[in-house]
């Protein structure tokens, strides 16, 4: 799907928040817009369910990175460390 | 926890280490959810 | 409801205008009103913003745009702005351009608390914005833990993937340290010094191995009858570990701190040096680590605070 491709193609990372960033500045349009359209979706759900548990929603966004980074990417796909640099898995 | 003491040469300190993990309920709980959300979602996460 | 009038005109001829805006009192409530009904853009910066704003100036237009000598003035502001929760800001800040938003140099803003991942408490910020889109902070002062935290000058850019800022922190107190991570039955005196640099993420932040150290010998106090069930009844071996720590005279400590963007935070206590009554006095080295959601523990208990004399004389003086 969109997603994959564009981690696969090293355009889009995770960030430690729960949220997916350009990894190179100024990326192309239709990555831009599938970053907006991912972080709208993913700030939804992380809501309802911070709702649902009556937990920090910054808590369930992180812990969702920590899940994605792990389970979801793929070697070589990019996701930031805790200081803030990119790094390939 | 897991402590380790050793007793070392007189010349060395004796060494302590000891780790304590708090954990929380409420943590364990929403840990699982965000899991299956994660998992459930392919094209979102 | 916000209302604001904007009275003036605008001269064809000469391209020049002036309009006198006046936004009486608006008010936030988590909720209802928040800032991002008023300025679009405000929309993924701000959440459950509580507190009021007005603002008062002319807005002049000619030939080189539009300019403005707008004072918007926030009292006690409170509410998330990125990934930093703030209590009670204060200040009144001059603008030089509406759109996109600039302030004057060298503004002042008084924070009651901005939490971190730690506690800062009776915060003096200065900064200027420019372009709607770049924060710079000059040297700041805030407080934590009865120590001083100065804030290195930063360039943060709105909605960067990640920037750093990096406090400086002088003796901050050991006991406080210990009280506000709720380590029940640890106390100590002494104070530390040392480094904490944060990573801001746009929804998040995290502490990036902070490392601070006393700043001479000391001594700790570990009271096993208030040790947390996870301790208390732990085994023997962990029982004799603290013994050591029942009346402990160190001569270094030294505190690591890292904290993830879940909340996740460890704390490590290096510390050697002797109990008078552990092996009578040998040398010990302890290393203590405490792992979890430590930043439950600095929701509760937060000092209060005034806001200081020269932000208030403004407030008085604007609110004419």
């Amino acid at each position: 799907d969109a997603l994959d491709d564009a981690r696969a193609a090293g355009l889009i990372g995770e960030r430690p928040d729960g949220y997916v960033d350009a990894v190179q500045p100024n990326p192309p349009g239709n990555i831009q817009q599938l970053i907006s359209e991912i972080n709208a979706q993913r700030r939804k759900v992380y809501q309802q369910l911070a709702g649902e548990k009556g937990v920090p929603v910054e808590e369930v966004a992180a812990l969702a990175a920590e899940k994605t980074i792990a389970q979801r990417l793929k070697p070589g796909m990019f996701y930031m460390n805790s200081s803030g640099q990119w790094v390939q898995k | 926890c897991n402590p380790t003491v050793k007793v070392e040469a007189p010349d060395k300190p004796i060494v302590i280490n000891l780790n304590v993990k708090i954990e929380q309920e409420v943590r364990i709980k929403v840990d699982k959810d965000v899991e299956s959300l994660v998992n459930n979602n392919p094209n979102l996460f | 409801k916000a209302s604001m009038t904007a009275k003036g005109g605008y001269d064809l001829g000469s391209g020049k205008g002036r309009f006198d805006l006046d936004l009486p009192e608006v008010t936030f409530v988590p909720g209802g009103l928040q800032p991002k009904d008023l300025a679009a853009d405000l929309a993924h910066t701000t959440e459950d913003i509580a507190g009021t704003i007005a603002a008062k100036g002319p807005i002049l237009i000619d030939k080189n745009g539009v300019t403005s000598q707008i004072a918007l003035t926030l009292k006690n502001l409170s509410g998330k702005l990125g990934p930093i929760a703030l209590r009670n800001l204060n200040s009144v800040v001059e603008i030089d351009k509406p759109w996109p938003l600039t302030t004057a140099a060298d503004q002042i803003v008084s924070v009651e608390l901005a939490d971190v991942g730690l506690p800062l408490t009776n915060g003096l910020v200065r900064f200027k914005i420019d372009d709607g889109s770049t924060l710079s902070l000059a040297e700041s002062h805030l407080e934590m833990m009865s120590g001083r935290v100065t804030l290195d000058p930063v360039i943060l850019k709105l909605g960067a993937p990640a920037q750093q800022i990096h406090l400086k922190v002088d003796k901050i107190s050991l006991g406080r340290l210990f009280e506000l991570f709720a380590i029940a039955g640890l106390t100590g005196d002494g104070v530390l010094s040392g480094e904490i640099p944060v990573t801001l993420f746009p929804a998040g932040l995290a502490i990036d191995h902070a490392k601070l150290e006393a700043g001479g010998p000391g001594s700790l106090k570990y009271n096993q009858a208030q040790a947390p069930a996870a301790i208390a009844n732990a085994g023997d071996s962990v029982k004799m570990a603290l013994s050591a720590l029942s009346d402990f005279h160190y001569d270094r400590l030294e505190v690591d701190l890292d904290r993830k963007a879940t909340g996740d935070t460890e704390l490590g206590l290096h510390i050697s040096g002797r109990n008078p009554s552990f092996y009578n006095g040998y040398p010990v080295e302890f290393n203590l680590t405490v792992a979890g959601r430590l930043d439950e523990a600095l929701r509760k208990g937060l000092a209060g605070y005034q806001v200081p004399d020269m932000i208030r004389e403004k407030l008085k003086s604007s609110n004419q």
